[in-house]
């Protein structure tokens, strides 16, 4: 199964009048050339060209390079929408979800209602828990000598820490992680509405089980019922919040943790550098991040504007690739090397403006932790030399292959 | 050096803590909230690496000696 699959129909037969000749590239987000070798170095190649590119694919949609043009986009809420905030444009008869597909002024009463159990003094508590859960999870890997990575390790935890997280009972897990790898991994829109529409009824029940509970705690599903209770939100939006802070926090996490543990692999003087300074693993952390980006996100223009010289009409998607922020030699020097002594973060994998990411307090950690546990149980280990890891691009940059080999105690 | 910082602008990205926890700090939904702040010399360095950091430029430095 790949993400490659996609409705390559929708390619535009003409390119519209106001779209300039020489800003107009070929490219298929989705597959870019040399995606299955290095997903960020295929993209990276954009910035060869001009800033900002428009491709016919999905419909035609603008594909915005750099940082700071990025910045704007973002912070321009009013011309640029988060309506439709993936290519291509998901219409009708899919869940909304909250607050991620609102604009202001809806969306910051929507949001306040999740902050504070995602804020970094609620997930602080919890950090014991989710190094408990990587560490065992490591260990049963060990004695296997190697393993696959992304279908062996990756995808299974962060949906593991939301429910530890969310105190959602264990035994929901199985059922949602199949909707959720049906979303993540398929390659048919159909099947991915109906497990996004399955996803949802699920939640649903999950929530109408939190709804009996008289006395509730400060976990997130809890303050989600609470605001449901004192009439701040509908039983809708309720559904619509609890699915983006699930589904928010998997493939990215997943995304992220495949990348960093491939770098680590092929790396080891990096590796060393952590294990010999283990008070580098916060600033290591946040380097993977911009070295590493994932989304590929998107905003739909509310009017017809000018943008640095181009006309974008009503309707058109702007495509922001933010992995390309934390690559832009314009902000960062040297983009392509990792050093974890670099003075400034700063990058945009978590997005900017009003909607930064919900879950990146939590994910951070997640982060963290996952490399000080793995380097503390496998601290030597590398690409397994019989196979080839491979990666693909898509709303989420990912790797779908990491093999990976270690000397067996 | 004072540290100033927009709240409007703010959007809790959480990096001015995690690069200067001695100078800035989150309130409990995530966002810095602290007023304008005299900045002891020993942790300009410190309040310096927290406001380029921002990926917001919320944060602006004065540098002009406190009164
Ligand atoms: C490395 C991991 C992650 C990355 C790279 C990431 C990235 C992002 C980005 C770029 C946005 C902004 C969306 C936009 O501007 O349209 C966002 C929003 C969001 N993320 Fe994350 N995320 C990660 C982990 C998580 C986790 C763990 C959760 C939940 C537990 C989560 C929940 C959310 C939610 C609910 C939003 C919507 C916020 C809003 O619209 O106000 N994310 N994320
Ligand atoms: S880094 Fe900037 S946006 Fe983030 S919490 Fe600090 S001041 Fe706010």
């Amino acid at each position: 199964m790949s993400y490659q699959v996609h409705q390559a129909a929708q390619r535009l037969e003409t390119i519209p009048p106001h779209v300039p000749a020489d800003r107009v590239v070929e490219l298929d987000y989705f597959s870019p050339p040399g995606v299955t070798e290095d997903p960020h170095l295929a993209w990276k190649r954009l910035h060869d060209g001009p800033d900002i590119v428009y491709t016919p694919y999905y419909g035609g949609h603008w594909i915005v390079t750099r940082a700071d043009d990025m910045f704007a986009v973002m912070q321009d809420y009013e011309t640029f929408s988060n309506w439709e905030f993936t290519v291509p444009k998901r219409g009708p008869g899919n869940p909304v979800l909250m607050p991620n597909q609102l604009d202001p002024p809806r969306h910051g009463p929507i949001r306040s209602v999740v902050l504070r159990p995602m804020s970094p003094k609620a997930v602080e508590p919890i950090e014991p828990v989710i190094r408990k859960i990587m560490a065992d999870r490591i260990a049963s890997i060990v004695p296997k000598g190697g393993c696959e990575f992304v279908s062996e390790f990756g995808g299974d935890i962060p949906p593991e820490l939301f429910f530890e997280h969310a105190r959602i009972p264990k035994d929901k897990l199985p059922e949602m992680k199949r909707f959720a790898d049906a979303v993540a991994r398929s390659d048919n829109e159909e099947d991915r509405r109906a497990a996004r529409i399955g996803g949802a009824n699920y939640m649903m029940a999950i929530l109408d089980e939190r709804r009996q509970v008289e006395e509730l705690d400060d976990d997130v599903f809890s303050v989600i019922v609470r605001a449901e209770r004192e009439g701040r939100i509908t039983r809708e939006e309720s559904t619509s919040i609890a699915l983006n802070v699930f589904f928010g926090g998997l493939e990215t996490v997943s995304s992220a943790l495949a990348f960093i543990v491939l770098f680590l692999a092929r790396n080891p003087a990096h590796r060393r550098q952590l294990i010999e300074d283990g008070s580098l693993t916060q600033d290591a952390t946040e380097e993977f991040l911009r070295r590493f980006g994932i989304l590929n996100l998107a905003r739909i223009a509310t009017k017809p504007t000018t943008f640095k010289g181009l006309t974008i009409e009503q309707g058109e998607q702007v495509l922001l690739p933010l992995h390309l922020a934390g690559l832009d030699e314009r902000k960062f020097p040297n983009p392509l090397e990792v050093d974890f002594h670099r003075k400034r973060a700063g990058h945009f994998n978590f997005g900017t403006g009003p909607h930064r990411c919900l879950g990146s307090n939590l994910a951070r950690p997640e982060i963290r932790i996952f490399i000080e546990e793995w380097l503390r149980q496998i601290p030597d280990f590398s690409v397994d030399p019989d196979d080839k890891p491979v990666g693909a691009s898509g709303v989420a940059m990912t790797m779908t292959r990491v093999p990976l080999v270690w000397p067996s105690r | 050096m004072k540290v100033i910082v927009d709240h409007a602008r703010c959007q809790g990205h959480a990096l001015c803590m995690l690069k200067a926890p001695q100078v800035y700090q989150l309130n409990d939904d995530g966002y810095n909230s602290m007023p304008p702040t005299e900045v002891p010399p020993e942790l300009e360095e410190q309040a310096r690496l927290g406001a380029i950091n921002c990926p917001e430029g919320a944060i602006r430095l004065d540098k002009r000696a406190a009164d």
